[in-house]
């Protein structure tokens, strides 16, 4: 599978509009595209029934956006980067591991400030992406499969300099740099997913590299002719991927008070499910936007079932699956139904006015009396 | 059904058909009348719903209400013409639907049906033996274990073809449908195509081929119909129709003359003393053996040979998309690098050959798709869709006929040749110092194409080298100064002046 198969059976040939010369911003918003806020909206009115009290409560919205969001959301951001570029990166959930631990043997054990400690581990990580990098755009090795040999031996790594325990120890108010109160309950966490996410939305859909990095996803050949280094862009951007997968791991780290060498196991089908719902909505492709959203629908679905249902182990994955074909499938279906719509009003508008229509054959024909072109 | 019929029996009787698209309308009442052993050609300009009619009849889209269709005497509605008449419809659509990696034999029965024993195993010995017959019937000898990917262009169209051919039940009263079969192809290629073609129509079966070569219906074709914005504007028999009149109909100008017929201009020559702004020197590749030639600024070099000539690998070779063996490649004197990046940077552009591989961004916008090889440094910030580059777009969009003129529209959802016409404007945009035009001309109507050519023409006027490789001779007698004939990986012949006409270009390259 590649990414650009994922990205063609979320769009659809069809369903395009054509507004000559200019096209409203909230084009984006058509109903196909916006699945997910739908089920949001589903979700939401079924638990303010089911559970109200629980639901409603001030603490399990917060809970949802410290404890279920912040840290799958950062992950899932900086996973897009090399989704956008064709490449797949499973290895964050090992560097996730890997950092923990690191973080922790470095404050606990080593005694090291917890700024220097943060940078070294963010310098690890950009040496895993680059080292996936080069076993992706040097060596081409099929990036599913460097990043999945590379996870393995990134949590081999974790566990082997952990001994297999929890590395605990830190001091008191290290626990602020990931939940410390930021401003009413809501925690430093979510500040990093809003910087992050930002950085990210800007670079991806406002700068020329972000273009150039979505033609190397698109058509890696075309984009190559077209002059773009496109190795350079796949190496960049597991790097990326790479760098935010240490952050969330210092973060998580900092959250839960140790380091662990399975910390970021329970991270990659969210982070992965988050992107590749995302990438239905708002624009046929991954975008930064739909990420979150994908991540934040999933994270209050799994709050709202726990609250109502009590928590199982196996609830998580079966509600993560259970979304992704929902909220994929509902777009579709909206998506068929707009288009028998926009045909059936099309249709009417041309027998209406039949007789003295401005029809795209008088166009043509008044574009051949014109002037000729330079 | 009645299999023995008066040959001039229609067989398909098309009336006011029409598609609409959201917000496209992609035929307009269109008709199409074809007969037993007809062999006819269905033109217009890009975008004007060719393709478009071949996908309803085929049952790949869904057509408007209010059409009436006629299909071997039974009215039909469109779209089940191939499923309500079993074995009697068979098309080639423009990408031939083969799979490259697969075998002949392979693809064959993926089109078709395998040979399976009762166990449901695949009888490979029987599936390629008829995979070979089925070629041999239409004049391909090729070997039926051979990947589809390595078969020349041409012999690849004839497998799509033999392929659908299986898929009919009779020859007899039957319809095959071709979307530009030969848009890619050499003009000994042609006629191998419309050869095989013609002995389909003496067989009673009617051949409709879409093709933007006026000289290939003037030479093959019995009877035409065109359209022209979802409507049909003429259907006619072929003879005593010149490609002046057939440029007027397909445009709707009065006169169609100034559309083809070439200016001849003496192309410039190289200053003695100032380096040549493209310098080839010895290049080898895995065909091509030491070749060596210059463009001076301003000329427009063609360069024409058959398949396996060295032809498709010069252009890739030159931009560094296959690894050169040895040879030096030089812009303005200065050497470039072997790799892709190396020679864009020097200042060279490429239209590949290969549009849906190698040219196009499917799912991205027009826009997205001309601005995507410009420099951040030009972009005018770090921001980008300015109103500047909108214009520029809008404004490149006018110059290349962009068929509908929409800088928004995914470039998916555009017909074959306007796609093209957004890979061309990409480097055209840029006017490149050396500008590598491969195959350039694919699916792109007269009407554009004379205008493009226009565009490169004044791109070389303000100093830029122009290296057009073509399969097709009298583009390369149109828009080339010089042409350069390659054989055997090595220069053949080279024609300048009034040398270079297609008849000789033909000579030359057939050696
Ligand atoms: N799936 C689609 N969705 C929307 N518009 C479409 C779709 N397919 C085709 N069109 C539009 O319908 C029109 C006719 O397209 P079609 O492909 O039939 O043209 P064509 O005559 O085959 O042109 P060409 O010579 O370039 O191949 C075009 O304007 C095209 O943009
Ligand atoms: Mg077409």
């Amino acid at each position: 599978m590649t990414t650009s198969e994922v990205r063609a059976a979320g769009g659809d040939a069809e369903t395009e509009h054509r507004i000559v010369g200019s096209r409203s911003r909230w084009h984006a918003m058509k109903p196909g595209n916006i699945s997910l806020v739908y089920m949001y909206v589903a979700g939401f009115i079924l638990f303010t029934v089911w559970v109200p009290h629980l639901w409603l409560s001030g603490v399990a919205q917060k809970s949802i956006l410290n404890i279920s969001f912040a840290v799958p959301a950062i992950l899932a951001v900086g996973l897009m980067v090399p989704l956008l570029a064709g490449v797949f990166d499973l290895s964050i959930s090992g560097t996730v591991d890997l950092s923990s631990v690191v973080l922790a043997s470095l404050m606990i054990y080593s005694h090291v400030a917890a700024w220097l400690a943060i940078l070294i581990v963010l310098a690890i990580g950009m040496l895993v992406g680059a080292i996936n990098g080069i076993l992706v755009a040097v060596v081409g090795i099929d990036s599913f499969i460097a990043t999945l040999a590379s996870s393995a031996i990134l949590e081999a790594l974790a566990v082997s300099l952990s001994g297999n325990i929890q590395v605990t120890g830190f001091k008191s108010g290290f626990a602020k740099f990931g939940s410390g109160n930021l401003i009413g309950g809501v925690q430093y966490q979510v500040l990093y997913v809003a910087v992050i996410a930002l950085v990210i939305w800007y670079a991806t859909e406002h700068t020329a590299p972000g273009r150039y990095l979505q033609a190397t996803g698109e058509n890696e050949d075309a984009a190559r002719l077209s002059g773009i280094p496109t190795k350079r862009y796949i190496f960049i951007s597991l790097m990326v991927s790479g760098l935010v997968a240490a952050f969330a791991g210092c973060v998580e780290t900092a959250v839960i008070g140790a380091g662990e060498s399975n910390l970021g196991d329970p991270y990659l089908l969210t982070a992965f499910a988050a992107a590749f719902l995302g990438a239905t909505q708002f624009k046929q492709r991954f975008n930064v936007l739909g990420t979150l959203a994908g991540v934040w629908v999933l994270a209050s679905g799994v709050e709202g079932v726990t609250l109502a249902l009590h928590s199982y182990a196996w609830l998580n994955q079966l509600f993560f699956g259970a979304a992704l074909i929902v909220a994929v499938g509902l777009g579709r279906v909206i998506e068929i139904n707009n288009r028998r719509i926009a045909i059936r009003r099309r249709r009417g508008v041309l027998d209406q006015d039949m007789p003295g229509t401005v029809s795209v054959a008088d166009r043509g024909a008044a574009a051949g009396d014109g002037p000729p072109p330079d | 059904m009645t299999t023995t019929a008066p040959a001039s029996e229609i067989l398909l009787e098309i009336e006011s058909l029409s598609k609409t698209f959201p917000g496209q309308v992609a035929l307009d009442g269109a008709s199409l009348h074809v007969r037993r052993g007809q062999l006819h050609a269905l033109l217009g300009l890009n975008g004007s719903g060719k393709s478009t009619l071949i996908k309803v009849i085929s049952g790949y889209h869904r057509e408007d209400e209010g059409g009436v269709v006629h299909a071997f005497g039974v009215e039909t509605p469109a779209h089940q013409v191939r499923s309500s008449h079993p074995g009697r419809v068979a098309v080639l659509h423009q990408d031939l639907a083969l799979i490259r990696g697969m075998s002949v034999a392979e693809n064959m029965g993926l089109g078709a049906s395998f040979r399976t024993s009762r166990t449901g195993r695949i009888q490979w010995g029987r599936q390629r033996e008829e995979a070979r017959d089925a070629c041999r019937r239409i004049g391909l000898h090729v070997d039926p274990s051979a990947p589809v990917g390595s078969l020349e262009p041409s012999a690849q169209v004839i497998v799509g073809l033999a392929r659908a051919i299986r898929s009919l039940g009779q020859i007899d009263g039957s319809i095959i449908f071709a979307d530009e079969p030969t848009a890619a192809l050499g003009s000994r290629e042609v006629d191998r195509v419309f050869g095989a073609f013609r002995e389909l129509t003496s067989a009673g079966a009617a051949v409709v081929v879409v093709t933007h070569r006026l000289e290939e219906v003037l030479a093959h074709c019995d009877a035409l119909t065109v359209l022209r914005d979802g409507r049909t504007v003429a259907e006619q028999p072929t003879a005593g129709l010149d490609k002046a009149k057939l440029a007027a109909m397909l445009t709707g100008r009065p006169d169609g003359s100034e559309l083809v017929t070439a200016d001849s201009p003496d192309g410039p020559v190289l200053v003695p003393g100032e380096p040549a702004v493209l310098a080839v020197r010895r290049l080898r590749g895995r065909v091509i053996e030491s070749l060596s030639f210059e463009i001076a600024a301003g000329e427009v070099l063609g360069i024409a040979g058959l398949v396996g000539s060295g032809r498709e690998e010069l252009g890739p070779l030159v931009v560094g998309a296959l690894p050169r063996a040895s040879g030096q490649i030089l812009v303005d004197g200065r050497e470039v690098g072997p790799s892709t990046r190396q020679a864009t940077r020097a200042g060279i552009g490429v239209v590949p050959a290969d549009r849906k591989r190698q040219g196009i961004f499917a799912s991205m916008s027009v826009a997205q798709n001309m601005t995507v090889n410009r420099e951040p440094a030009r972009l005018g910030g770090a921001w980008l869709d300015s109103r500047a580059a909108n214009r520029e777009v809008d404004s490149w969009i006018r110059r290349v006929h962009l068929e509908p003129p929409d800088r928004h529209r995914k470039v998916s959802l555009l017909s074959g040749g306007n796609q093209q016409k957004v890979v061309l404007a990409r480097w055209l945009r840029c006017s490149p110092r050396v500008m590598i035009l491969d195959d350039p001309m694919q699916g792109v109507d007269v009407a554009a194409k004379t205008a493009i050519y226009r565009i490169v023409r004044e791109a070389a006027a303000a100093g830029s080298a122009i290296l057009l490789i073509s399969s097709d001779s009298i583009e390369l007698e149109e828009a080339a100064d010089r042409v350069l004939v390659l054989r055997n990986g090595r220069i053949g012949a080279e024609l300048r002046g009034a040398q270079r006409t297609s008849e000789r270009i033909v000579m030359e390259v057939e050696g």
